[in-house]
């Protein structure tokens, strides 16, 4: 029943919430360096006081004195195993005090990051917040609010823990910066988005800043918001006064700029830091004029969260693509990499998609011989750093439930047939998780040949999803694409399927690769496909991003049916300059020196290829081709006209040449200059620069034996002899290893060897090889190629 | 010991300016736009391998005759040092690393023959390692602003100034590092290679 009455008075009108306790407490006498909360309950008076001050200037909830009590702050104290006595009894206390009004049972950061941001496991947060919630409960709290947390994993922690230990609702506030994210990134709208999907009542932002700058942040979240706002800023920005910060907002100033947030959505409003029982009787005062707004609705789509932003997926909205490229069918490096768990190429594949215009990534790790449900947990979570929200793929539905509860975002399920047992055991781990989910019309019967059967199933399956709690926004139905190769009437029926859904509100989603199945040039068909389904309001599809044919289709089916602004996107897409000049580039058909000048390494291949057939000579072409371009981007990058990924381009294109002619070189004509040694020193494990020099000096037709890195004086010698070679070249990073470069001059001196000493990195420096007696300095790859020239005709 | 905050998951947002300046990009320099193309797919390639992680440690400092004690028992020697933390009765000493499987990306790409790769992903993979440093920063200057204070603006790093090298050692120690997988070489290199630690001051 209290329950209810909360949640009535909060849509009824404003909701007035109290002010900072603890600065307060310090002006009435708490010690600094004292347990606030061990204090709190040795010296009752004192809060009991402050907390009529706040009911009696209007607020309408006081919440308990319990920010710090869960058991990793109270750790410090010495206080960890007393955290529950702790909550329950100042939950008591505030209870006594609150009489008639409503008591919120405050939860605080645990001061330490959890995964991934930090150290501390996931369900170890989840235990300290359960343990903190069930103790609150237990003291009599009417509500949960968990506030000042600055990342969305943790808020993510506590109220799955909150939600399990206690029946009570639950309210979320997050701090954010003046940027308008948190700490660790994620912005208010993905916030929201993610809080709200986890079934909480209320939510918002406290802290963070004073209530002018707050207003923004408050916007955006209402911007998609289901459930009430809370806005409990500080009084206005900290400033410091001799040794003390000191909020200065005064109490009236503060309630004409809350007002604005009112104006902005909020219906929950507090003070933080700074604010005082004056504070909290103002903005009663002033918002008792304000009629609460009811803004509708701003928005049908439906929106999935990673850590940091938010995709929304409509039929007004650019087609969201889902990358289907991390999936190991087929994928014999990627099954490899899955077995050893190393998740390297996982992250290659996202980045690729991303690039290539991915707005979701899905993930599939099914295959033999793997823990599918550990598997997908670490891929969730390791995908958690990159951008983009996740589709977790899995016919396991252990799997996805493990991959949700640790992701930190609001995820989309691929997929939940209208199977009872399949759609028993997810549609609770989605409303749990705050996952969407992809309805799949199939049940135990298999696919349904026609659009009236799958769309019986659909109805079927949104009967138990809407019973379940589920609205559209949480649904993307799947018409399910099948082969036209194998049926001239599947994509008939998969279309009609999507225009009965767009009919009825409902998003939709299709695996568009499934159509060209067991045809050639598949991305045609591909594209054909999502264009016509496109006309339909189709609303996703799975794709693979990096197919031109389809990306480029679905542009232009975006502008056709008005789902692109002005074709914004469509012409951002087509009239890339450098896109236009790189195919000119390609139809000029440039000559060898033009393709290695401009790093252009198929172009290369293809004159010097060309060339051979025409009947050049081999050595003409690396004289009178080769090398005279790679001079020419030598002398660019000496002036800075050309940079470092330039001279690398060229490298590759020369070295691509090269593979090609050095067949046709005569006997004698191979490589015509001396062999050198290479080595980055002992000690030195940073070798880059090292291998840099050696792409170059072999271009230039010199015979390099790299020797890698960490390699000792007595080993670099001992080779150089071995190879009869003219010059050492020697690399250091750092000013502790230098002093390996002197100890193989001095080697070379007192052994009487012939050897020419050339030597560089980030450290070294003209007068220190001046000093050790080397023959040379270069500062870079390209000056290298110039003194290793020089050196070599010295007897 | 005071306690050593671990970040596992810094979320650095890569600075595209400062990687093409690493790179040798000055204003001059030709690169039309298929090659800002081709270097923004290495850097977001290079961006999703790094796994920034950090660690950090408050601390008292106190300075004089031109050297710096640290929790009155650690002393880094340099005056540039003690002039850059002049003042300041508090430090933070921070490290950040981008992690094991870039460096062995960026190894692969260099032995595959894509060096124009590898350089770029060099380049991102050390502004990530700093990158997770001004995040750190960023955080505690956060926690800070509560108490009045605030971090100096620009940190120090081992190996600049009169600050030798040999004093990661003793960050390296005072961090516990290898609680991030992080090591050091006899001399004195961290690893994985796209790592960095530094020190900077809290001011009023």
């Amino acid at each position: 029943m209290r329950r209810e009455d909360l949640i009535k008075s909060i849509n009824e009108g404003i909701f007035i919430l109290d002010g900072a306790t603890g600065t307060n407490l310090q002006s009435r006498g708490m010690p600094a360096g004292a347990c606030p909360e061990k204090w709190a309950l040795e010296n009752p008076d004192a809060l009991i006081s402050l907390q009529r001050e706040y009911l009696s200037a209007g607020a309408n909830a006081v919440y308990t004195f319990t920010l710090g009590a869960n058991c990793f702050k109270l750790r410090h104290y010495g206080l960890s195993k007393n955290a529950s006595k702790i909550n329950e009894g100042l939950a008591r206390l505030s209870r006594q005090t609150a009489g008639k009004a409503y008591v919120g049972g405050c939860i605080g950061p645990l001061g330490e990051f959890i995964q991934p941001n930090g150290h501390v496991p996931f369900n170890e947060a989840y235990a300290a917040f359960f343990e903190q919630a069930a103790a609150l409960a237990r003291g009599g709290a009417d509500f949960i609010i968990i506030e000042t947390i600055s990342d969305l994993q943790e808020a993510r922690a506590a109220i799955l823990a909150a939600k399990d230990a206690c029946k009570l609702p639950v309210f979320v506030c997050l701090t954010f910066d003046q940027s308008g994210r948190t700490l660790t990134g994620t912005d208010a709208v993905t916030a929201i988005n993610v809080i709200q999907s986890l079934g909480v009542d209320a939510a918002g932002c406290n802290c963070s800043t004073g209530p002018k700058e707050m207003v923004a942040i408050i916007e955006a979240m209402k911007s998609c918001a289901r459930i009430p706002i809370i806005a409990k800023p500080n009084a206005g920005l900290p400033k410091l006064i001799g040794d003390k910060t000191v909020f200065e907002m005064g109490a009236e100033e503060f309630a004409l700029a809350s007002k604005a947030l009112a104006e902005a959505g909020a219906c929950l409003l507090g003070g933080c830091c700074g604010t005082q029982p004056a504070h909290i009787r103002a903005i009663a005062n002033q918002l008792k004029k304000v009629k609460k707004e009811r803004n509708p609705i701003k928005t049908h789509d439906l929106a999935l969260s990673s850590y940091q932003s938010t995709v929304s997926i409509g039929k007004n909205q650019p087609i969201a693509i889902i990358g289907e490229r991390i999936n190991p069918t087929g994928k014999p490096a990627l099954q490899q990499a899955l077995h050893r768990e190393q998740l390297e190429e996982v992250l290659a594949l996202a980045a690729e998609q991303q690039q290539a215009g991915a707005d979701i990534l899905d993930v599939n790790v099914g295959m033999h011989g793997i823990d599918e449900p550990r598997l997908l947990e670490k891929c969730a979570l390791v995908l958690s750093q990159q951008p983009l929200p996740l589709c977790i793929d899995s016919a396991n539905p252990e799997a996805i439930e493990r991959a949700l509860r640790i992701y930190p975002g609001r995820a989309l399920i691929n997929s939940i047939p209208v199977k009872e047992s399949v759609m028993d055991q997810l549609f609770p781990a989605a409303k749990k998780y705050g996952a969407a989910f992809i309805l799949l019309p199939l049940d135990e019967n298999g696919v349904p040949q026609t659009a009236a059967e799958r769309i019986e199933l659909i109805n079927k399956g949104l009967e138990k999803a809407y019973a379940a709690g589920f609205t559209n926004k949480d649904i993307l139905v799947d018409g399910l694409t099948m082969a036209v190769s194998v049926d001239k009437n599947a994509v008939d029926e998969t279309l009609k399927v999507v225009s009965w859904c767009t009919k009825n509100g409902l998003h939709t989603v299709l695996g568009v690769s499934n159509v060209s199945f067991g045809l050639p040039h598949r991305d045609h068909i591909n594209a054909a496909f999502l264009v016509q389904a496109a006309a339909r309001g189709l609303c996703a599809a799975i794709v693979n991003p990096q197919s031109k044919p389809v990306m480029d289709q679905k542009a232009a089916a975006e502008t056709l049916c008005g789902r692109d602004e002005a074709a914004k996107r469509y012409i951002a897409r087509f009239s890339r300059t450098g896109k236009a000049e790189s195919d000119k580039d390609e139809a000029k058909e440039p000559s060898l020196y033009e393709a290695v000048l401009k790093g252009q390494s198929k172009a290369a291949r293809e004159a010097a290829h060309k060339a051979l057939a025409e009947g050049e000579n081999a050595r003409d072409l690396i004289e009178k081709m080769i090398i005279p371009a790679l001079n020419e981007v030598g002398r660019r990058f000496e002036n800075k006209e050309y940079f470092l990924p330039q001279l690398m381009l060229s490298a590759e294109s020369a070295k691509e040449a090269f593979s090609l002619i050095s067949p046709h070189l005569k006997a004698g004509e191979g490589n015509q200059r001396c062999t050198i040694i290479l080595a980055t020193v002992k000690g030195d494990i940073h070798d880059i620069g090292k291998n840099i020099v050696a792409l170059m000096l072999k271009n230039h037709g010199f015979d390099v034996v790299d020797l890698g890195k960490d390699v000792p004086a007595e080993e670099i010698i001992q080779k150089a002899k071995e190879k009869r070679a003219k010059i050492i070249g020697l690399s250091a990073l750092i000013t502790t290893t230098m002093p390996q470069m002197k100890l193989v001059a001095e080697m070379i001196r007192e052994q009487h060897l012939i050897f020419r000493l050339m030597i560089g990195g980030a450290v070294v420096t003209k007068d220190y090889a001046d000093e050790i007696g080397a023959d040379a300095y270069a500062k870079d790859a390209s000056e290298a190629v110039g003194k290793a020239k020089q050196l070599e005709i010295l007897p | 010991m005071k306690k050593v905050i671990y970040y596992k998951n810094l979320q650095v947002k890569p600075d595209e300016r400062l990687i093409m300046t690493r790179l040798g990009y000055r204003s001059g320099t030709a690169a039309d736009e298929g090659l800002r193309q081709k270097i923004a797919g290495d850097i977001a390639r290079a961006v999703a391998l790094c796994r920034v992680k950090g660690a950090f440690l408050r601390a008292p400092v106190r300075v004089e005759d031109g050297r710096v004690v640290i929790m009155d028992e650690y002393e880094l020697p340099g005056r540039s040092l003690a002039g850059f933390l002049a003042g300041c009765h508090e430090c933070v000493l921070m490290a950040s690393t981008a992690g094991r499987e870039i460096t062995r990306r960026i190894e692969a790409e260099m032995a595959q023959g894509n060096a124009s790769r590898a350089v770029v992903m060099d380049a991102t993979a050390s502004e990530m390692a700093d990158g997770g440093l001004d995040v750190i920063m960023k955080i505690q200057n956060g926690l800070l602003i509560k108490e009045g204070r605030r971090l100096t603006k620009r940190r120090y790093s081992p190996g600049y100034g009169d600050m030798p090298i040999e004093c990661q050692k003793i960050i390296f120690h005072l961090l516990q590092l290898q609680d991030l997988e992080m090591g050091m070489t006899e001399a004195g290199m961290l690893v994985p290679e796209k790592s960095v630690i530094a020190i900077a001051g809290i001011t009023l």
